[in-house]
This record gives structure tokens, sequence and C-alpha cells, in this order.
């Protein structure tokens, strides 16, 4: 927010323009609407699952002598 | 969002609440949105002039906080690292929009007599000036005439009521430089709306 010098400064440099400042400050607050919330909740489900799915992704490159085939012989080794 | 972590959350300041989110804590997330949402709105709607192209940059704006989140580091403040991000997507959407001003009429195409018309959007805002007299609308179109190093300073300054010193920060420029444009800009604004503003109160 704007300290109290750079309001005198203001002040002192555009004391001519002072109806202008006041009058953009004075414009109207848009504000998000109510839907707003709710559509950024479902972006950042988004992202969160994108962001998974990489992670996922590098996991199994890094990884590459585990084989999915590995994993279900393992299993059933396990199970019997 | 679970109770004791989002009051936890709620009570630090903005720098904290981005060190939880750089640590994995997603609920901090939903405390920048809540922060920064209406603050966004009013910033970016200076440049959509529209909701629904407003909200998309909102949107895109904290969705790019997140996937940067790591860039951030702390000797800079968060706000301000926030409306950098904001701004160049406005720049870079305002930059298209431009590109895009000319309005395209195309009455049939299968005739070739009918050739595409092209008309800019300036000669529409002159017949629109003729209607707006001392009116927020002409200022905001006042706004819209500066160029984009004006504007964008005269919009951080005067109506997100930012520091020269953010302003500096998030715009790249020397400190003596955003307070001079700051100056011609009103310079400028005053030139363009003069007519229609009462007299200086002092």
């Amino acid at each position: 927010m704007a300290s109290n010098t750079d309001h005198l400064s203001d002040c002192e440099h555009f004391l001519g323009y002072q109806s202008i400042t006041k009058q953009l400050k004075n414009l109207p607050k848009i504000k998000a609407s109510k839907r707003f919330d709710q559509k950024m909740a479902a972006a950042f489900a988004m992202e969160l699952q994108k962001e998974a799915m990489q992670r996922n992704k590098s996991w199994l490159k890094k990884h590459r002598q585990i084989s999915l085939p590995d994993i279900s012989t393992d299993l059933l080794k396990n199970l019997f | 969002m679970d109770g004791a972590v989002a009051l936890n959350l709620r009570n630090m300041n903005d720098e904290d609440v981005m060190e939880q989110l750089q640590d994995g804590v997603v609920q901090a997330f939903d405390i920048l949105v809540h922060r920064y949402k209406d603050r966004l709105h009013n910033f970016l709607y200076r440049y959509t002039h529209n909701h629904q192209d407003c909200e998309d940059l909102v949107q895109e704006t904290f969705l790019r906080v997140y996937r940067s989140r790591h860039s951030y580091q702390r000797i800079a403040k968060l706000s301000t690292w926030i409306y950098t991000i904001a701004l160049n997507l406005a720049k870079s959407m305002y930059k298209k929009k431009k590109r895009m001003s000319l309005i395209s009429i195309h009455a049939d195409e299968s005739d070739p007599d009918d050739r595409e018309m092209e008309i800019t959007d300036s000669n529409i805002l002159q017949d629109d000036k003729l209607h707006l007299k001392n009116s927020m609308g002409e200022l905001e179109k006042a706004l819209d005439q500066l160029n984009d190093n004006f504007k964008e300073v005269i919009v951080l300054r005067d109506i997100q009521q930012l520091t020269y010193e953010e302003i500096s920060e998030i715009t790249g420029a020397a400190m003596g430089t955003v307070k001079s444009r700051i100056n011609r800009a009103r310079a400028q604004l005053q030139e363009l709306i003069g007519e229609y503003v009462g007299p200086e109160e002092f």
C-alpha cells in the first residue's frame, strides 16, 4: 500500500492533477464473481492431477527396469 | 480444508503462506486466492474490460503462481511477485487483443463482390466520446488511450495504490522513470479528459 511519503510526493509533484488521481482512486472496484472460487478450485484440482501424472511418468522413466509383469509376478508369489 | 491448518495459515503473512505452499501444503493456495482475487480482478479488469476474460486471466495468474512457486524467493514481497506475473499476462493478452482489434464484417462469403470491411475500434470510440461526459467510462477510455508503459504505472499507482518502489520492482523500471511516467501519464489523462473534468479541488 502507498506510504505517507508517497502521498506527500504525489501532492508536491502532481497537485495540478489532483482530480485525476482522485477520480482514478474512485473508479468502481471490480471484484471476483461468486462463481470464481468454484471455477478456481476446479482448475486447481486439474492442475494437481496433471502434476501427479507428470510425477508418476517421470518416476516410471527413472525406474525403467520395473515393469508391470514383474510387479504382478511378485504379487502372485506373495499370494501363493 | 482442515480447520487447524486453515486457522494457522490465515494468521500468517503472505510470505509465510507462500513458504507453506513451497513445502507442499496445498491449502496455502486457497489462502492466497482468497487474499488476492479481488485485488487482481480490479487490476486486470483495466486491461480486459470484460468480466469473463478478466476471470480467466486471474485464474491463469494463480495457476502460474502455483507452477512457479519454487522460483519465488523471500527477498521480494509476495504481492510484488504476483503483480509481476499478472502484469506480464495482461501485457501479452493486451498485445494479442490489439492485433485483433480490427472488427471484421463479412456478410456473404459466397459473393465475390462482398468484400471484407475493416473498421478500427478507435472510430467507434470517437463516436462514444460524444455521449460520455465527465463520467467514469470516459476516464476508463482515456486510460486505454495511454501507451502501455504509462498505463501500467498509472493503474498500479492510482488504482491499485502501490508504492513507487513496488511499481519499480513490478515493471522493472528505475524509480525515477516510474515517477516521471506517472507524472506524464497523469498529464496526458488530464489532457484527454480535461474538458470533462470539473474544477480542480485544492
